[in-house]
């Protein structure tokens, strides 16, 4: 691969690539740190490219490890530095973030906010980037059938909670 | 009415993550058409969805990565040359170090060979101490001498074991005698 099939392949998916990272990490300049240094990995093993079978996929496992190693280390600095809870309000309140909440938004967001890791990502990747179920599989390394049950799950979560109706009465 | 129905249709199947993502991508287009009051959550919920998206590096972030894997890519081939550099480099001393060590090796080997230590710094202790072991040396040969000289005794047994032959003559002598004797009888 040279640097012309490197524009024209890998480079687009920068944007999901970033927003995925941002779901993880929660932080502007940390997750286009991640899509940099993913991008780079993506281009340092470019020789291998042709063993991989889905390099969008490929590209988002990267990102998602290294979003999370990340996470790792950066929540191991701020613990150090006691840090952690007055830094993660100061990410949620990005401007973008301010302008747009409404009441209702914020309440989305907190409710997607409080499902578990796996079901986010799930909702993430489909809802928001619309990717179809194997593809999320081949993203987070998880079978098919795991991906539906995380969607459903935090779909009917979301509902619950937003329609404040009573699961158990349907 | 219909749009309506369709709408929520296919929210039902929506929550109950059974819409494709065709039938999702149409879910949103309806919800972002509909003015209906009821939808107020799930229109929310979609619009968010879609802010998500909208979410965007900036322009510079292309140029910035370029720039680095221009970076990566000559100092890979910096790194190539250095190496050769340093190993033909490395590769010399290291040839030397090994023929300075071969050779001092065989130098010290050859030297131990011919090599006598001294044992006394003093002549005159040494002097003494060898004269010391001559002596010993002496002493042990007289002491040997003398028992060789006891060998010789032997030789003298032989002069007297010839005088025991001397009595098989007298033995013939005396069977003359037996025979005189016989006659007379």
């Amino acid at each position: 691969m040279d640097v012309s099939r490197f524009k024209e392949e890998v480079l687009p998916l920068k944007n999901k690539l970033y927003r995925f990272s941002l779901h993880i990490v929660r932080d502007e300049e940390l997750a286009k740190d991640v899509v940099q240094e993913s991008l780079i990995k993506v281009w340092e093993k470019r020789d291998e490219l042709h063993l991989i079978q889905n390099l969008e996929a490929w590209c988002m496992q990267i990102t998602r490890n290294k979003s999370l190693d990340k996470l790792r280390s950066k929540h191991v600095k701020k613990t150090d530095l006691f840090e952690v809870e007055l830094d993660t309000r100061k990410e949620r309140d990005t401007p973008l973030a301010v302008t747009e909440r409404g009441d209702l938004m914020k309440r989305i967001m907190d409710l997607i906010e409080a499902l578990p890791d796996r079901q986010k990502e799930v909702m993430h990747l489909r809802d928001i980037e619309g990717y179809a179920y194997k593809e999320i599989a081949d993203m987070l390394g998880i079978d098919i059938n795991l991906v539906k049950t995380n969607l459903f799950r935090a779909r009917r979560k979301l509902k619950e909670s937003l329609m404040k109706v009573d699961a158990y009465g349907l | 009415m219909l749009m309506d129905f369709k709408t929520s249709e296919l929210l039902k199947k929506y929550w109950e993550a059974e819409t494709s993502l065709q039938e999702e991508q149409e879910l949103k287009e309806l919800l972002v058409a509909s003015e209906d009051t009821e939808l107020e959550e799930e229109k929310a919920l979609f619009a968010h969805f879609h802010s998500k998206k909208e979410v965007e590096l900036d322009e510079s972030f292309d140029a910035g990565l370029l720039a680095q894997i221009d970076q990566l890519e000559e100092q890979k081939g910096a790194k190539v040359i250095s190496l050769k550099g340093y190993f033909t480099r490395y590769a010399s001393i290291a040839a030397a170090v090994l023929v300075l060590c071969i050779s001092g090796a065989l130098y010290y080997q050859q030297q131990q060979q011919y090599q006598v230590e001294d044992t006394f710094d003093d002549p005159e202790l040494a002097y003494a101490e060898l004269k010391k072991q001559l002596l010993m040396v002496s002493r042990y040969m007289n002491k040997g001498q003398s028992t060789l000289n006891e060998l010789t005794n032997l030789s003298k047994g032989s002069d007297e074991l010839q005088d025991f032959a001397k009595l098989g003559e007298a033995s013939e002598g005396l069977n003359l005698l037996r025979e005189m004797n016989v006659e007379n009888n």
